[in-house]
């Protein structure tokens, strides 16, 4: 017994001294990682949602007053900000963006034309309903603005303006509920340092890595026919009507490389993943992450401005976009992951 | 043979078993309530359109009808705690919870393969005989002594608990390496003043070999008089400290209290004879001494099943190669608790045989959260969900754009990428393996990719 003793500590004295030239740092804090992220990223990044959705409202009551080909328009550029601006935010789907359902509500995507169509026509319609999750949100304005003459055949028609209407002030009322829960929230968020499944950091991490998942199937798999035998299918991609899925794409990658770095919305950086990752003494990992979201945004500007177009003519360059976002994930999901000990399941876990 | 059968029939109170009956089922009792409670029937066993079932032909009853053995199983903890229709209850709560737990190996925890045991030994044991319902509705099954056997096999099973969990951690990773609580300990960073010690590995090394030593020596602390006392302050710290670091659910509650098993008589006679004023039950007069014949069956029993006990947890020693934690062929039912952080990214494809026409898939279509976390790191359950995309795909029409078409017999691969104890993650299976026709017993897994354990 006490041999055992001896040796333990021994042994334990030489990994140790093994420990620490891997330069761990013990006193990085997540909870300034989580303070850096609320305060300057999501608190203005839907500060900024709120103000380009309200914008939207703005300039479609505007249209509504007095339809003019110059009204239109405004309200289109409106829609386009406030869409990339939502790329920023959607990752945030626990808390309060949760509780309104944000990310499905406002970004399901492909819409359903049909569903659009017929709840027009029959003037009786529940937006909020989980069936019409498709007919609502920027993808359905991306059909409706942008539709086959959709400036005639919005202005003269007042059930289709009615739907445009109510679809705009559900958005408006979902991000404005979000935005004044954050400001109670946030206390919660920046203290939620545990790994158990519930807790705030675990609940960004894994939705952090969602996003990333859902990017990739539904940005770029879906459309390529990943899971459909490479046979493509551009019906699946976003914004096909306005063709703004290629800026789509960019925000969406460029905001997760803003997270993963805690750069701030408000020019303000601080503590990050990256940073943890190194803390841990995971320089590869952290090294591999930051290098690969340069690449993934060379990439996509190298694509054709049209993704559509470029489904056939830059198929090859799209498919090794794809590629490299799927093996990130190894480093990403596997390896960042792993490295924080969060935990994925929500019941008891003996670590088996 | 004489001396087993003197040791195992030698006559003893039957306190301490009277005791771990009542202690044993008001735990289940709060257990399965707090399983109700927390909705994870619906979410473990109703929630999932496939289960990666312990045993082909049995799965789980349909929808809401989940809920009949979980309350069965409530009854017969409760018939349990009371001593009431003994053998009933304890059949109704062994079955039910056993049913329940070989449903998905998803939800597969050696606390609960424990409860299983415990319940099945409780079927054999005469724990009713004595403060009952059923003893006092006919006092003439009393009895205050029973055979040695039926408390010392209950104290071998707790003891081959902690030994065994401590054999397990006898590995490079946890001892040299203080993996995987490095990681998990680490989480804890945030904590007031104790943040940056739980970020030092020391605070890890100092866990795991303090754990280490403790499993491997707490049973015999415990049977020890002189030193039993101590043993259960051990006990009662240790388990409190992993229940406030880990989520281990109810588990280290049940560790402090079914413990309790290898106190003497004395020490349960205090409470359980004001349990017994409490129930107004009365001891019959004449129940008190018995001897007891020995029996050649429960002793041949009693013998495979201690055999069997201390066999099953160290069959990985006997096979090769030795990277129990890469293929965890022999990892379940022998206690190897906490032992593994491990995460996995599995990327399934579904091959046409004749046009080679490949689908990706995204598993979420098919398996939910938990499963696919732990699907993607298990060997056995991805042959399974491999199986399982075969019976989904074959002879399947794909609807594309440019309209569709029809799979045939398609092979399955998959690529998956595995971390283990904060290693970087490795590849664990190539794509190039038909996983449909790899037979599902290959011992131990010759498909996956070898494991390389630098650190």
């Amino acid at each position: 017994m006490r041999y055992a003793w001896i040796i333990g500590i021994v042994l334990v004295l030489t990994a140790c001294k093994d420990k620490t030239s891997k330069a761990q740092d013990d006193t990085f804090k997540k909870t300034e990682l989580l303070q850096q992220l609320a305060d300057n990223y999501i608190l203005p990044s839907y500060a900024s949602l709120q103000q380009d959705v309200t914008s939207l409202a703005t300039s479609w009551s505007s249209f509504d007053t007095q339809a003019t080909e110059v009204t239109f328009d405004s309200i289109k550029t409106q829609w386009k900000r406030a869409y990339i601006r939502f790329q920023y935010v959607k990752m945030f789907d626990f808390g309060p963006g949760m509780e309104q359902n944000l990310s499905m509500s406002l970004g399901t995507f492909p819409c359903d034309t049909a569903a659009i169509e017929s709840n027009i026509t029959s003037g009786t319609y529940n937006l909020s309903a989980i069936s019409n999750y498709d007919a609502v949100g920027f993808p359905a304005l991306d059909y409706l603005l942008y539709k086959m003459d959709a400036y005639q055949s919005i202005s003269g028609n007042t059930a289709r303006k009615k739907y445009v209407t109510e679809l705009i002030q559900k958005m408006k009322s979902e991000v404005d509920k979000t935005v004044s829960s954050w400001a109670t929230y946030r206390t919660t968020f920046v203290d939620g340092t545990s790994n158990a499944s519930t807790s705030p950091f675990s609940l960004f991490v894994n939705n952090y890595i969602r996003d990333y998942e859902i990017l990739k199937w539904t940005k770029l798999g879906y459309p390529l026919g990943a899971n459909t035998g490479n046979v493509k299918n551009p019906a699946y991609l976003e914004a096909r009507k306005s063709g703004i899925g290629k800026e789509l794409l960019r925000a969406n990658i460029h905001a997760l490389q803003q997270v993963y770095h805690g750069y701030g919305m408000n020019g303000k950086n601080g503590k990050s993943m990256h940073d943890y990752l190194i803390a841990l003494g995971k320089t590869t990992t952290a090294t591999t992450l930051e290098k690969n979201w340069g690449v993934f945004l060379t990439q996509i500007d190298a694509l054709t401005n049209n993704l559509e177009t470029a489904l056939n003519t830059d198929t090859q360059k799209m498919i090794d976009l794809y590629n490299a976002i799927h093996y990130n994930t190894i480093a990403l999901k596997t390896d960042m992951v792993s490295a924080f000990g969060i935990l994925i399941t929500y019941s008891d876990n003996d670590g088996d | 043979m004489n001396r087993i059968n003197q040791y195992l029939f030698k006559e003893t109170s039957i306190l301490p078993l009277v005791g771990f009956r009542i202690i044993f089922g008001v735990l289940m009792v709060i257990g399965t309530l707090r399983f109700l409670l927390n909705g994870w029937v619906d979410q473990l066993y109703i929630q999932p359109k496939f289960y990666f079932g312990f045993i082909d032909g049995i799965s789980p009853l349909p929808g809401n009808w989940m809920y009949l053995p979980f309350n069965l199983l409530l009854i017969g903890a409760i018939g349990i705690v009371l001593g009431a229709y003994y053998r009933i209850s304890t059949l109704l709560a062994f079955i039910s919870f056993t049913y329940i737990e070989v449903l998905d190996k998803t939800n597969y925890l050696n606390h609960y393969y424990f409860v299983s045991l415990v319940l099945f030994l409780l079927c054999f044991v005469p724990a009713n005989v004595y403060l009952s319902w059923d003893s006092k509705r006919n006092p003439s099954i009393q009895k205050r002594q029973v055979p040695q056997w039926t408390i010392r096999i209950l104290q071998l099973q707790l003891g081959v608990v902690y030994f065994f969990a401590g054999v397990a951690k006898l590995n490079p990773d946890w001892l040299l390496h203080a993996q995987p609580l490095a990681i998990w300990l680490q989480a804890y960073r945030d904590l007031p003043i104790l943040g940056d010690f739980f970020a030092s590995s020391w605070l890890a090394f100092a866990f795991s070999w303090f754990g280490c030593i403790y499993d491997l020596t707490i049973p015999f602390f415990l049977l020890s008089r002189k030193t039993r006392t101590y043993a259960y302050f051990f006990v009662v710290v240790f388990h409190i400290v992993t229940w406030s670091l880990f989520p281990i659910g109810v588990f280290p509650w049940v560790m402090i209290f079914s413990t309790l098993l290898f106190f003497p008589a004395s020490f349960h006679e205090k409470w359980l004879t004001k349990i017994a004023t409490w129930t107004r039950w009365k001891e019959h007069e004449n129940s008190l001494t018995t001897h007891f014949q020995s029996n050649k069956l429960i002793t041949i029993c009693v013998v495979v099943y201690v055999f069997i006990q201390l066999v099953l947890p160290i069959r990985c020693f006997f096979q090769q190669p030795k990277t129990l934690f890469w293929h965890e062929e022999g990892m379940r039912f022998s206690w190897r608790v906490m032992l593994m952080h491990k995460e996995g990214f599995a990327t399934f494809y579904v091959r046409d045989a004749k046009s080679k026409r490949e689908l990706q898939i995204r598993n979420e279509n098919f398996l939910t959260e938990g499963q696919v976390d732990q699907m993607a790191t298990q060997p056995d359950m991805i042959k399974q969900y491999a199986d399982h995309l075969y019976e989904k795909f074959n002879d399947s029409l794909i609807q594309t754009s440019q309209g569709s078409f029809r799979i045939q017999n398609p092979s399955i691969h998959a690529e998956i990428f595995v971390s283990l104890n904060g290693r970087n993650a490795q590849l664990f299976l190539t794509k190039k393996h038909n996983l449909h026709e790899k037979k599902y017993s290959s011992n131990p897994y010759k498909w996956l990719a070898s494991y390389n354990s630098n650190l």
